[in-house]
């Protein structure tokens, strides 16, 4: 499979090329939907200018990524765009090996329950075959590779592509069963933003079921591996942030990146949900809603992982999505990375219920931002309220299609335990119904 | 979510779906094109009303005394025109010289994608004359535009005449509180274009010009005249511009308010309105106005001079005076008087006109029609091809013999892959860009290698693109056909 993929991976680094050589790069670089506050290229060379004229990048409230990004590309600033094509590139090829041992993993799960005759009987044709099954991986890298979100969020040089880098790395090396690796790939995604913390939960999930840990609270091992994970994780953790100190010798990156991050002082709009919130709230109830809103973040973490925890690369990609979706500076280039994984799960296709309306309203939606962007700021025509209408729309549609993958999910499982065509106790055919 | 997740509610919703998809399609149809058309009918419609507050109840005696002297000044300029042979420049300068006004020149050139048929000329080159009167006690922050194109022959002589009558009678009066830019522009479109684009320092067409010299604040608001004749009968507003946008209702209704006030006779599309809306020919004549909007609208090229500001958020309209075989005559002085009202009014804005409609029909002058009324006649348009799409999407993923539950028959039956289904798409799509692209680029290619000329080679390649479009459906049609045909089998 490696000659499609390098195919595929020339496809499309020559699309981010002629985009980048075109003069759509900077109509694509001020574009809200694609850059934010935090991930912006203009940011940072303004933070790389203020570092070379020996100011702390982070005075004047307009850097807020992390020193190790601005040292990186202190070196690397002539480079920017191979840069960013190479980390599009290490996305896909990372996530590309991960779905395909993911994939290895859970055909010879299936093949032990088949040998185990767990399966009831007429639920045969839910059980995958490896010939449906060949094409996923490379599936996903085109997911990922060709997604006009990913391409226009690199063509905009926007930092989000790097931040997606690690975390398909980290999703690699979980898969693999490193733990090593994993506590410190997920120690530099949570780093760079703090959301992928909660991706904690997934990757020790995943790595005690490899390791044949088992998963219980009374459990001597459980605890002790759980610490393990969490030593080396937090110890990464302190380890870059002191790195980061001694870098650029003073602690004010982290009210800059973190407090900017948790506070949202900036409200420029996104295509997030906080932007509109904020801007009209009275000052008072500022903290309180604060509060709220970056729990809702955290919050589904402890539910997913209880109802998912057999199933923890299901939860990574949940989690993914949630992150992306609630975020306090969301970007396109977050949708991308969690609508990449949607292949592996093509077999839950035929449980789906609306996966026709979900994607007719994603087009839409990306169709309409430009559009009420230009109607509210140029022609003045529109105001505010139509742009967050589209930016609701998108968001609920993204929850949507989210909680349908869910439901095909666990409906699934559901048939794989109590068999295809159900029968009430009379034996006439019986509905499931959601409840 | 009920209707989502509820799989007897669903079935039965989509079963009514597929069952009654036609006519439901057709019903909506219909109901789209009464919509629209009832829209014309008076008593649907709502009369029009001064929005903005600032512009509101000021009591102004409207005092122009000298429409005489401007006829005399117009006969000047005609004079001075036709020995120059085009903008008569140095008399211009001189003459709002005279007047007190800052008086700035702005040259501008530009290469014409054709050769001018009459002419054949490639470059056209003119001159911009504009005089700028400044608010006597106010800062400079803000500005209103007064333009009369210069047009060749005998046209637009009395317009310019009047500008420039009026410019001396404001001259003499204190209350202005923002400059008034008095702006004579030269080869239509293509002058007022070259002067908006040096006043806002952009450049979006590559035309070539010199920069400005003076400049106002930003302009609030924006007329246009046209004005041939020394006596008129009515007075004619012209609203869409460039891309169909239309400037703020409220500017309608001023003009509308003012014609009412001072006694003239308006016509909106060159028609009057009438008062007989219950009748067969009162209808109609509605609705021909209305039609005709939404004609000038969707043409896409703007029908005044107005139409260019529009694009940099500045209210514009054009005024043009109509001579025609009516009894009643208003003379110079009387449509004076008009525009200065219009202008006192336009004075006393304290920010940009946004209180009412940007997007509206107008069946007569004292009617309009408000997005919210007309675009649920273009929804049920709309929802027709929604329908249509879930009714195939349902027919693809749950074949009739079965419950609509996403739990199949025993025989598998795969819908046709997502790459059938995109190749089409891709192709239309690319068809459409090079429609789009490839006359105006293949143009010097296409007139060296073949014996055609520049405009015959741009209708050729459309030409050539729509045929070899032809052949599209009836190929992919067939090849969607075969593949599902392997399905089945």
């Amino acid at each position: 499979m490696a000659a499609p993929l390098t195919l595929l991976l020339i496809v499309a680094v020559t699309i981010r090329a002629a985009l980048n050589r075109s003069s759509l790069a900077e109509l694509i670089a001020e574009r809200v939907e694609v850059v934010s506050p935090i991930t912006a290229w203009k940011r940072v060379i303004e933070g790389l200018a203020l570092l070379d004229l020996g100011v702390s990048p982070y005075s004047g409230d307009v850097f807020h990524e992390t020193p190790l990004i601005i040292y990186l590309f202190h070196f690397l600033v002539d480079y920017a765009e191979i840069t960013f094509m190479l980390a599009d590139v290490i996305t896909a090829v990372a996530l590309y090996m991960a779905v395909k041992d993911y994939n290895k993993q859970v055909f010879r799960k299936q093949k032990f329950s088949l040998e185990a005759d767990r399966y009831p009987a007429d639920c045969l044709e839910l059980i995958r075959s490896p010939k449906e099954m060949y094409y996923i991986p490379l599936k996903v890298a085109m997911f990922y590779l060709l997604n006009p979100f990913t391409i226009l969020s690199c063509v905009a040089k926007s930092t989000c592509g790097l931040n997606n880098a690690v975390i398909a790395v980290f999703v690699l090396t979980t898969i693999k069963g490193n733990v090593l690796l994993s506590a410190i790939f997920l120690c530099l995604a949570t780093y760079q933003s703090i959301y992928p913390l909660t991706l904690c939960a997934p990757a020790m999930l995943y790595l005690m079921q490899h390791q044949y840990i088992p998963v219980n609270f009374w459990r001597a091992s459980f605890w002790w591996f759980v610490a393990q994970y969490l030593f080396m994780y937090l110890g990464s953790l302190f380890v870059i942030v002191c790195l980061s100190f001694f870098l650029l010798g003073s602690w004010d990156y982290l009210p800059s990146v973190y407090g900017f991050i948790l506070s949202v002082p900036d409200l420029t709009p996104n295509i997030g949900l906080f932007w509109y919130f904020f801007a009209e709230m009275f000052e008072h109830f500022r903290l309180f809603f604060l509060c709220v809103f970056q729990i809702n973040v955290f919050f589904y973490t402890i539910p997913l992982c209880i109802k998912l925890k057999d199933h923890p690369v299901f939860l990574i990609f949940m989690q993914l999505a949630v992150i992306s979706i609630f975020k306090s500076y969301p970007t396109v280039g977050d949708t991308a990375l969690y609508l990449a994984f949607l292949p592996a799960w093509s077999h839950l296709h035929r449980f789906l219920r609306n996966i026709f309306l979900v994607s007719c309203v994603l087009l839409a939606c990306s169709a309409l931002f430009p559009v009420l962007w230009h109607l509210w700021i140029y022609a003045g025509s529109a105001n505010s309220n139509f742009y967050y209408a589209i930016t609701l729309l998108f968001n609920v549609a993204q929850i949507l299609l989210v909680s349908d993958y869910f439901y095909a999910f666990l409906r699934r499982e559901h048939h794989l335990i109590n068999g295809l065509y159900l029968k009430k106790k009379d034996g006439s055919e019986a509905t499931l119904v959601l409840k | 979510m009920g209707l989502l997740s509820d799989p007897n509610r669903r079935r039965a919703l989509i079963s009514l779906l597929t069952r009654l998809n036609a006519p439901i399609c057709v019903l909506c149809y219909f109901a789209g094109v009464c919509w629209f058309m009832g829209l014309a009918f008076e008593p649907f419609t709502l009369r029009t009303y001064m929005s903005e507050n600032a512009m509101g109840s000021t009591m102004v005696e409207e005092r122009f005394p000298s429409g005489e002297r401007a006829l005399a000044t117009g006969r000047e300029f005609a004079a001075h025109k036709k020995k120059v042979g085009g903008m008569p420049v140095d008399w211009l300068v001189k003459t709002m010289q005279a007047r007190g006004l800052e008086v700035f020149t702005q040259s501008f050139s530009r290469t014409l994608p054709f050769p001018d048929e009459n002419k054949e000329r490639y470059i056209v080159k003119g001159t911009n004359v504009y005089g700028i009167l400044r608010a006597p006690r106010a800062p400079r922050t803000e500005a209103l535009v007064l333009s009369a194109p210069c047009s060749p022959g005998d046209n637009n002589n009395q317009a310019v005449g009047l500008l420039l009558g009026l410019a001396h009678y404001f001259r003499s009066q204190i209350f202005w509180a923002k400059d008034i830019i008095f702006l004579v522009n030269e080869h239509d479109l293509i002058g007022m274009q070259a002067w908006l684009e040096s006043y806002h320092h952009t450049n979006t067409t590559g035309m070539d010009w010199s920069p400005l010299q003076g400049r106002g604040g930003s302009i609030q608001a924006a007329l246009s005249l046209e004005l041939s004749s020394d006596v008129i009968t009515s007075f004619d507003i012209v609203l869409e511009g460039l891309n169909g946008q239309l400037p703020n209702l409220d500017l309608a209704n001023l003009f509308y308010a003012f014609c009412q006030k001072i006694g003239v006779l308006c016509t909106i599309q060159g028609k009057l309105q009438r008062n007989d809306w219950d009748s067969v020919s009162g209808y109609s004549h509605a609705v021909q106005t209305m039609m005709l909007m939404v004609m000038k609208q969707a043409s896409g090229r703007p029908w005044g001079d107005h139409g260019l500001f529009l694009r940099y958020h500045i209210e514009a309209a054009t005024v043009k005076g109509i001579n025609s075989f009516r009894q009643y005559k208003t003379d110079v002085t009387t449509v004076g008087r008009l525009l200065e009202g219009i202008f006192r009014k336009l004075n006393n804005l304290l920010e940009r006109l946004h209180q009412s409609y940007f997007f509206y029909l107008m069946p007569s002058l004292s009617h309009f029609v408000s997005i919210g009324y007309y675009m649920p006649a273009f929804g049920l348009l709309a929802v027709i091809l929604l329908l249509r799409a879930l009714d195939l999407w349902v027919q693809f993923a749950n074949p009739p013999a079965v419950t609509a539950d996403g739990v199949a028959d025993i025989e598998r039956q795969s819908s046709p892959g997502v790459l059938s289904v995109l190749t089409p798409l891709v192709i239309s799509h690319l068809t459409g860009a090079a429609l789009y692209f490839l006359p105006t680029r293949f143009q010097e290619t296409a007139v060296e290698h073949f014996p055609v000329s520049e405009t015959e080679a741009v209708v050729l390649t459309a030409i050539a693109v729509y045929t070899a479009g032809l052949a599209l459906p009836h190929n992919t049609h067939r090849y969607l056909l075969t593949q599902l045909l392997i399905y089945d089998s």
